[in-house]
């Protein structure tokens, strides 16, 4: 699946981590990386999440994957600072547009940070099984479970959520074919007219999310899933056979 | 008819009070046996297998399921472990875009240490010809491959009967065959009951017993000769029936030949060389 990297069967440290360890790591540096503003501390942060791809052996491409999906979004994010986030001592100037240095490094800033902040996602799920990170999460959040927090929902809806992410992404692909088909290719009109056919995909997307949701709420039903007892112990109520 | 498995005494239900699906359905299934339940959308068919595997609770009627009542909520979860459902579109049944995992899930649920779910998956992958599968990522399989993922699923918690509702409509021909194999070959090798709710009459054909469902109702049950060939009936369930037996028919038609009609293509073929 384009954009959307899977696990990446491999032996590594970070694929030998437990998953608990590996979300609570990638908190910590999605942190720092938004902390760090100065360029040596981006280029500190850069390091340290190159050496992490290298330590993974996921590969490179497959660590890059979901982050040049966003390329377009980056690009976007980075003229949007680079033309409006300050007017004073413009490099060029048109309209209310104004580039400066600051705005170009201010974007810059946040174009690495997102960028990092992605591939260490990225690095997250391409050494983490489905089934482990759910586990992680719910050993994370069974101090949670005393107060009465739903912990089982919450970490099957983490993995189902990580699992259903490429099957939606095809689907909004199929959506945006077919509404080119019937209404030619959105990215060559206005940017308005543009907005209002993404706006229309949302509509068909959500009620395809929620049937497939409700459908695998059913298959999941179906193969004894339920939320009342922990999975992989014995459970039902005693055989009452008729005859 | 000797033992059961499947027992269906009366069966009604309604979504929505005062519009009944189910309209008293009664129906037998003996241990073992290959069933296709036909009908066209709305006919109730899914609503019944939903009923199997007590996804739908029980408004009124009798059902009991390997001797287990599905009106009973304390054998809820053994009823389900002993009565599985593979649906109709593959990827919404997957919890796990890795195989093994996903297959070892019943299991799991249904009260199995890792180790053996992970070898139950295993040997149930090998079963449905995905031996080695357990490290591939689902999403990168076929339709049909995906499918039989989902039966390898249900065959890993190890159930007497086997429903598929509609499991073949979404996959090629290649993946319907391998599907139909795989189920057939769990038959065989585990003595699995099957119960195939399908629109497909050919491969309705190849069922030991066929019923007919019309507006909630069986309107019609018996093996595929008798009840596939019989063109008024199937039409009022807004059917037709399996290309062998139309052949047949417009043979008969024009003259060229006579007596009862064959239901598969092997059957034509045998009656035409007669």
């Amino acid at each position: 699946m384009r954009g959307v990297p899977g696990y990446v069967w491999t032996d590594s440290p970070l694929h030998r981590l437990p998953a608990a360890a590996k979300l609570v790591g990638l908190v910590v540096c999605a942190a720092l990386v938004v902390l760090a503003s100065s360029p040596l501390e981006l280029l500190a942060a850069a390091a340290g999440v190159a050496a992490l791809v290298a330590v993974s052996r996921v590969g490179w491409r497959a660590a890059a994957r979901a982050a040049w999906g966003l390329r377009w979004f980056l690009l976007m994010v980075l003229a949007l600072n680079a033309l409006l986030f300050s007017d004073v001592d413009p490099l060029f100037s048109l309209g209310p547009a104004h580039l400066t240095s600051s705005g170009l490094a201010q974007g810059v800033r946040i174009v690495v940070r997102t960028l990092l902040v992605v591939v260490l996602g990225t690095l997250l799920t391409a050494t983490t099984r489905p089934q482990e990170l759910v586990a992680g999460v719910r050993r994370l959040l069974r101090p949670l479970g005393r107060l009465g927090l739903p912990i089982e929902a919450a970490a099957l809806a983490v993995g189902v959520t990580v699992q259903f992410v490429p099957t939606l992404l095809r689907e909004s692909r199929q959506l945006m074919r077919a509404q080119e088909i019937r209404c030619g290719n959105v990215a060559t009109r206005g940017i308005m007219r543009r907005a209002v056919s993404y706006i229309r995909l949302l509509v068909p997307m959500f009620v395809s999310a929620v049937r497939r949701a409700d459908e695998l709420s059913v298959a999941m039903e179906a193969r004894g899933y339920r939320l009342s007892s922990p999975r992989g112990s014995a459970g039902g109520g005693e055989r009452r056979k008729r005859s | 008819m000797g033992e059961r498995i499947v027992e269906a005494r009366d069966v009604r239900h309604a979504y929505v009070p005062g519009r009944p699906d189910l309209r008293g359905v009664s129906l037998d299934v003996a241990p073992g046996e290959l069933v296709a339940i036909v009908g066209e959308n709305g006919s109730g068919k899914t609503t019944l297998a939903r009923h199997l595997n007590a996804l739908i609770p029980l408004q009124a009627g009798e059902l009991l399921v390997a001797g287990l009542d599905a009106a009973d909520p304390d054998v809820l979860w053994e009823l389900r472990r002993a009565c599985g459902m593979v649906f109709q579109n593959p990827e919404n049944q997957f919890v796990s875009s890795v195989v093994g995992e996903d297959v070892a899930f019943g299991p799991l649920n249904f009260g199995m240490s890792e180790k053996d779910a992970r070898a139950a998956a295993s040997a149930a992958l090998g079963a449905v010809g995905l031996a080695g599968f357990e490290r591939r990522d689902v999403h990168a399989l076929s339709g049909g491959q995906q499918q039989r993922v989902a039966l390898a699923g249900v065959l890993a918690s190890g159930p007497r009967v086997i429903v598929l509702d509609e499991a073949t409509s979404m996959i090629d021909p290649q993946g319907r065959d391998d599907l139909v194999r795989a189920v057939l070959r769990a038959r065989a090798e585990r003595g699995a009951t099957v119960i195939w709710i399908t629109h497909d009459m050919e491969l309705a054909a190849r069922a030991d017993r066929v019923f007919v469902m019309r507006a909630g109702e069986v309107a019609a049950a018996g093996a595929p000769e008798d009840v596939l060939v019989d063109e008024g009936l199937l039409a009022s369930a807004g059917l037709e029936p399996p290309m062998a037996a139309r052949a047949w028919h417009e043979l008969v038609r024009l003259g060229a030949a006579s007596g009862p009609a064959p239901v598969t293509v092997e059957g034509l073929v045998s009656s035409l060389c007669a």
